[in-house]
């Protein structure tokens, strides 16, 4: 399954935001290595995709960034700000209602309320 | 397995090779190569450092890094107008608020004593003399971290309110009248309070910015000026 497909890329903000939600703080290439591991290398998500969507969601203020020095080079992590929090609990909601939705109406199976 | 210092700075170089020039940038993305050549080079012990270097790059797609580094400076581009906006929202805000209706009516007193014309006069050419100043501090500031994407843009917004204030001299004072009750007058005042206004906000965006640039890069700031 390609991850730059549009059906992902329409999620790549909720999948990130979650992410942070449930890790702390994290850095590119682990929220890439996170993906894939927790997809079974289903969902292969591209660098050009990624860091746009950390740059983005760093200028709405929903992210905030520290560097770290590790194995002799510097790291920038990214954790959730307050608004990022508030935001990510939304997505997922919104996320589950669409998901909802969807079983509804291309009839996958009864929707679960 | 572990990079050595001289693989990373080959990577830093790399990234700058292919056209990312902000450090910040760079920062980024030669984490993210040198986490994936190390795993490339665990799982394939044979693998040379060049050659995983060239595997991973070539994930990266046939634009390399140049969607990469076109969507970041979009989104500090973003960031910075946010950090813009917010800072003159502030000063209508608690406590705030209190010095901005104290400047407005100081010179409101001022404009009814001595004239609208004078003090508009004094408040405007003050400023342009100030906002000339801090714009050739910002520009020496810039110049001590000009490899930072975070740093950009900053000036752009200094440059055209100075632009801005030499185009409205000559149009405001031909069109304002004396009297302090008049349409022109109130207008005249309103920018002079907008003026300063904007300046208190422009001393805490570049304040903002360059602090949090600091913080993130020191090692930037430690290096001499270019």
């Amino acid at each position: 399954m390609k991850s730059d497909s549009q059906l992902y890329k329409g999620v790549l903000n909720t999948i990130i935001l979650k992410l942070l939600q449930e890790h702390g703080k994290m850095y590119g290439y682990e929220i890439t290595k996170k993906v894939k591991e927790t997809t079974d290398q289903q969902i292969n998500l591209t660098e050009g995709a990624l860091y746009p969507a950390l740059h983005k969601l760093e200028a709405d203020g929903m992210l905030d960034v520290t560097i770290e020095h590790v194995d002799n080079r510097p790291r920038k992590y990214y954790r959730l700000t307050k608004k990022g929090k508030s935001a990510a609990t939304i997505k997922m909601e919104e996320f589950k209602e669409f998901i909802s939705q969807m079983s509804l109406l291309l009839n996958l199976k009864p929707a679960i309320r | 397995m572990k990079l050595s210092e001289e693989q990373i700075s080959t990577l830093f170089l790399f990234t700058k090779k292919k056209w990312v020039h902000w450090y910040d940038l760079q920062v980024e993305l030669v984490d993210h190569l040198a986490a994936r050549i190390e795993e490339e080079m665990t799982i394939d012990k044979e693998l040379t450092f060049q050659k995983a270097l060239d595997k991973v790059y070539a994930g990266f797609g046939l634009f390399g890094f140049s969607k990469i580094v076109q969507q970041a400076e979009k989104a500090v581009r973003q960031k910075n107008n946010k950090i813009w906006l917010n800072a003159i929202l502030a000063q209508f805000n608690w406590p705030n608020i209190l010095r901005s209706v104290f400047i407005f009516l100081v010179l409101m007193l001022a404009g009814y004593l001595a004239g609208m014309m004078i003090v508009a006069f004094i408040v405007l050419t003050g400023n342009f003399i100030l906002n000339f100043i801090s714009l050739y501090e910002l520009r020496h500031k810039q110049k001590k971290c000009a490899k930072l994407l975070l740093t950009q843009h900053v000036s752009a917004f200094n440059v055209s309110y100075l632009f801005m204030q030499v185009y409205l001299f000559p149009n405001l004072f031909s069109s304002a009248s004396l009297h302090i009750s008049s349409p022109a007058s109130f207008f005249l005042l309103m920018i002079s309070f907008s003026v300063i206004v904007i300046s208190f906000a422009s001393k805490i965006v570049v304040d903002k910015i360059f602090n949090e640039a600091e913080k993130l890069y020191p090692e930037v700031f430690a290096m001499p000026a270019h």
